[in-house]
């Protein structure tokens, strides 16, 4: 399905019923959106992985505008805060009262920028494999003890928007995302990929590197689960840990995974089992 | 979740992806349209049962305008062109195209009215245990009510489909007294707490002069261009299986599927499990 929010036709779709029937009554269960990463990836790469919380919620996975088989919309409204608001407003023209919202990588900053730009609206926040605020030096630091000193010289270009670099950077730094997944390519088979959305927030001065919602952090009103991966090089795990000295300490909880990379749910099988325990908590 | 659709917020619920992962590819998979009975029940008559069609299509149930969860809207509004006009309109909203479109008793009249009202929108329909016509059978359908209940059951059937469900107090009789004729093997027992009932909008269609007993669509329904699969039972006392054969009857020949099942009353899936294996492969066709 798509719906119009913004000027733009989100597309979404949708696994496990809201309301199901429990001996006299129907249980209304909690929704749980789900924002995926890249830019210019879809909602696909949650799928079937994240089906199996069907059991406990209503599933609503989202491609952002200019994403998947959503609008692409003007380029110039491929920004962050616009990304966020599209997500409030999608809530609104549906009736979706406190979303759980999951984001991974730049999903995450979606959920970020959703959060602190509406803190009333979400009923809690998942952020996995994430960041606030890019921190070029730490990232560089991972992909140095990693892959050496041509993966950090590569990272280094990639990450001041040199497009030249992006196939190098596919072919020396993205297999160090990785630690312990094999990686699945018929995922990346199964997604819509549309590169002039990864150009656009990748380039020199781009949002990938210049966003910081760091401080607005502290706006967040609702319980928060940060997943991150102690071997993240592209969200390194201090990022997280700002995040989460931002948020009031009862609302917040950090998870840090050993031997882990980006995202936590290629590597770390327990970071479902935290995502399930949130959801029912 | 609830979409404003012709002014109101119509209430949907989906149990179901339409798009799955199938090795290097997303498969897209149909889209089920269910439409509830009543009027004045809501969608979860058909749950749990017809969550057994995730594995194939993405199934959305609806409540119409004026029922469950949906907003009542202005009582001018509750008419069958207005509910079959509005699942086109949610549909247009949620890019919904070629529906297979599934509605049992009067969620059947609905589907009659979208598909007649909009011919060209529908992929499938599924017309269950309906009818084409509210006046068509009333003697046929008062003899089975008097056969099933006795004299009192079939008097009462007089009542409500001649003069109509004219107070509460004969509404709940209705309900409680007659409806158990409706079926042949016993339901739910709970399936009615938890259906949200709006008795309104149930007393204004079939109460005296409501559009339940006066409607007529059967002439319409050679405007419908998609295939249709029709299912009756054959104790059904309140339509009758000689609507289902009018409304085989009325439909394009090449487009129709009629199954009629034996010993089975209003609702064939209710009474007879086979009635879902026959709706998967017509599906799937």
């Amino acid at each position: 399905m798509r719906i119009e929010v913004n000027g733009v036709r989100i597309f979404f779709d949708v696994e496990g019923a809201k309301f199901v029937p429990d001996g006299p009554v129907m249980r209304d269960r909690p929704t749980l959106i789900l924002l995926h990463g890249g830019p210019g990836m879809d909602h696909a790469h949650y799928m079937p992985a994240f089906s199996q919380y069907a059991d406990i919620a209503q599933i609503i996975y989202i491609d952002h505008r200019g994403n998947g088989r959503s609008d692409r919309g003007s380029r110039d409204d491929w920004n962050v805060p616009q990304w966020g608001d599209d997500i409030h407003a999608f809530c609104q023209a549906l009736e979706i009262e406190k979303p759980i919202v999951l984001g991974t990588s730049f999903g995450g900053i979606v959920a970020i920028s959703y959060a602190t730009r509406h803190p009333e609206h979400p009923g809690k926040l998942i952020l996995a494999s994430t960041e606030a605020r890019a921190e070029r030096e730490r990232t560089l630091a991972v992909f140095e003890r990693l892959g050496g000193a041509k993966a950090r010289d590569v990272a280094g270009r990639f990450l001041d928007g040199d497009t030249a670099a992006f196939a190098e950077f596919g072919r020396v730094c993205s297999p160090l995302y990785f630690r312990r997944h094999v990686a699945d390519l018929e995922v990346y088979g199964r997604s819509i990929a549309n590169e002039d959305v990864v150009t656009h927030y990748f380039q020199p001065g781009g949002e990938a590197s210049t966003i910081d919602m760091l401080e607005a952090m502290s706006r967040i009103l609702c319980p928060t689960l940060i997943l991150t991966g102690e071997d993240d090089p592209i969200t390194p795990a201090e990022n997280s840990a700002d995040m989460a000295a931002r948020i009031p300490p009862h609302l917040v909880r950090l998870e840090r995974y050993a031997n882990t990379g980006h995202s936590v749910f290629e590597d770390e099988p327990r970071s479902f089992d935290a995502v399930r325990e949130f959801i029912l908590s | 979740m609830r979409i404003e659709v012709n002014g109101v917020r119509i209430f949907f619920d989906v149990e179901s992806a339409k798009f799955v992962p199938d090795g290097p590819i997303m498969r897209e998979r149909r889209t089920l349209i269910l439409l509830h009975g009543g009027p004045g029940m809501d969608h979860s008559t058909y749950k749990p049962a017809f969550s057994r069609f995730a594995d194939i299509a993405q199934v959305i149930y609806i409540d119409h305008r004026g029922n469950g969860r949906s907003e009542r809207g202005p009582r001018d509004a509750w008419t069958l062109a207005q509910w079959g006009d509005d699942l086109f309109a949610f549909c247009e909203a949620l890019d919904i195209e070629k529906p297979i479109v599934m509605g049992n008793s009067f969620g059947g009249f609905v589907a009659m009215s979208y598909a007649t009202r909009h011919p060209d929108h529908p992929g499938k329909l599924i017309l269950s245990s309906t009818a084409s016509s509210g006046q068509a059978h009333v003697e046929r359908s008062i003899a089975m009510f008097t056969k099933f209940g006795g004299d009192e059951i079939g008097a009462m059937a007089r009542h409500a489909l001649t003069v109509g469900y004219d107070s509460p107090e004969f509404t709940l009789r209705w309900l409680t007294e007659a409806m158990p004729y409706y079926n042949t093997k016993p339901g739910d027992p709970h399936a009615t707490a938890r259906t949200v009932m709006t008795s309104k909008v149930l007393i204004d269609f079939l109460g005296p002069g409501g559009e339940g007993l006066t409607f007529d669509m059967t002439a319409d329904l050679a405007k419908i261009a998609c295939p249709t699969l029709v299912l009756g039972g054959e104790d059904d006392p309140i339509t009758p299986i000689e609507s289902s054969e009018d409304i085989a009857a009325a439909l394009r020949p090449g487009l129709v599927q009629f199954e009629r099942f034996a010993g089975c009353g209003h609702g064939v899936f209710r009474d007879d499990p086979r009635a879902f294996d026959v709706i998967r492969e017509f599906m799937l066709r």
